[in-house]
């Protein structure tokens, strides 16, 4: 009789395909987003979130169909992220079946797109995605394009900054665990999620059941994202509720079967 | 037939591949008065803020005079989603006052949750509590869990016409509203998986 806990699986998209990276580099091609994205709905995901890593603007066109086929056979909420640079872009999105829409460089480059896009679409179908890397003791700096550049910007005040700019959610990606599987940068996620009124997903550097646990009980998210856990299926969703509910998290049970 | 209302403000393809997995046979996505006058059941999608989605509504020429005689008069079966839903009431309380549709009788004002732990927006997986609604008693049988994503909370004037609670910490508020032939519901059905598609299902029959 509460808010649960979520379980995100993410599919890196490119070019219309599902990859996998390791810190960024290196991808592998694994499939089609639209059967995985259905696989996850079946097993119950509370989320599904697409980031698009294509480089190109063919590439990325071609997400907007992938968000279309998913929408017709998903209903489960779907968090879409990657090349966003415009509110036409957001409603692109927005109108092809995504829920929420994520930016991450655009956000850090003109802030003021989280505002006209929480006006537009609302706070809560905007997400900034906060890439971060950790440069000294409780203290991490932003990076954009996909992990490549700095900024110099406080992560943490940055941060502070977009949810009081509009922004209904953050998603929060630790630059130096992701693809490590060494589990979430907890003291980056808690620092933002303890200095904010807006819900908290934690990302990068999940490799086992254990570190999704950690992210809620340590990391204080109310969101738990990973990719190559779900993906390779080393772990099924079932087993990622079951290890959150044995550590007191509320989770939910997806209905299995007919209601009655 | 079954209209959903594309007034500029709703999640349409989402509702509308959702209505169609429930069982509707025919969706039409439209704003024509004249369509709504024959539809048999009616959604009001909505997203984002009470007062751009109440402006978006009134921006449509005849658009809410064809619902007041369809659904008020003749008594086309309506269902509001999220702030479809909250556009039901007299009033939305949200960075200033702005009058809604009137039918069912309350306003809108921000989740309190009482508690810097649980965060806004109420964003998730929560569970609807079904009072006495006989859709709902069809559909599930129970309470079920069911996605939120709403910062604004619909406060029923008449507890009666309050079909489900939810409850998110100290506060506890209308997860579905309903009123004869006509029903809100914040959570969003087309997003819930199998509990929201039954309940659309139930919805159809009515």
């Amino acid at each position: 009789m509460s808010l649960k806990v979520r379980i995100i699986p993410c599919l890196d998209v490119k070019d219309g395909r599902v990859v996998k990276g390791v810190q960024f580099e290196g991808l592998r091609d694994a499939g089609d987003p639209v059967e995985q994205a259905q696989f996850y709905d079946g097993e119950g995901a509370d989320e599904i979130c697409f980031l698009d890593i294509s480089a190109s603007h063919e590439g990325r066109g071609t997400l907007l169909d992938v968000v279309r086929r998913t929408a017709e056979v998903c209903f489960t909420p779907l968090t879409v992220g990657g090349g966003v640079r415009t509110t036409d872009d957001f409603r692109a999105l927005l109108l092809a079946g995504a829920d929420k829409v994520a930016i991450n460089t655009s956000a850090v480059k003109d802030p003021s797109l989280v505002t006209a896009a929480a006006r537009r679409f609302g706070a809560q179908c905007v997400v900034v995605a906060i890439d971060a890397k950790q440069t000294g003791p409780e203290q991490w700096e932003i990076f954009t394009h996909g992990g490549r550049n700095p900024t110099g910007i406080d992560a943490l005040a940055f941060a502070k900054d977009v949810v009081e700019r509009g922004a209904g959610e953050l998603l929060v990606t630790s630059m130096d665990k992701d693809g490590t599987k060494s589990g979430y940068d907890l003291a980056l996620t808690r620092a933002i999620a303890d200095a904010v009124s807006v819900p908290v997903i934690a990302s990068g550097g999940v490799g086992n059941l254990d570190d999704l646990v950690a992210g809620i009980t340590q990391g204080h998210a109310n969101a738990v994202l990973a990719a190559s856990i779900f993906h390779f299926r080393t772990h099924t969703l079932a087993e990622a509720r079951a290890a959150l509910a044995a550590a007191g998290a509320k989770v939910r049970q997806p209905i299995q079967g007919n209601l009655r | 037939m079954l209209t959903l209302i594309d007034y500029g403000s709703g999640n349409l393809r989402s509702a509308e591949k959702a209505l169609v997995a429930a069982g509707a046979r025919e969706v039409c996505v439209t704003a024509d008065p004249d369509r709504i006058a024959k539809a048999d059941h009616i959604v009001l999608p909505g997203v984002g803020a009470f007062a751009d989605c109440a402006a978006n509504l009134a921006a449509v020429d005849g658009l809410r005079e064809a619902l007041e005689t369809r659904v008020r008069g003749e008594g086309a079966a309506f269902l509001g989603i999220c702030v479809g839903m909250q556009l039901l009431a007299d009033v939305g309380i949200e960075f200033g006052s702005t009058p809604g549709l009137g039918w069912i009788g309350g306003q809108t004002s921000v989740i309190q949750p009482g508690s810097a732990e649980l965060k806004v927006p109420h964003m998730g997986w929560n569970t609807a509590e079904p009072t006495a609604s006989a859709v709902f008693d069809t559909a599930w049988g129970g309470a079920q869990d069911v996605y939120f994503v709403h910062s604004f909370a619909f406060r029923a004037a008449h507890e009666a016409d309050v079909a489900a609670w939810c409850t998110y910490g100290a506060d506890r508020f209308a997860a579905a509203v309903q009123k004869d032939n006509i029903m809100g519901v914040q959570f969003h059905p087309e997003k819930s998986q199998r509990a929201g598609l039954a309940l659309l299902e139930e919805w159809l029959k009515q």
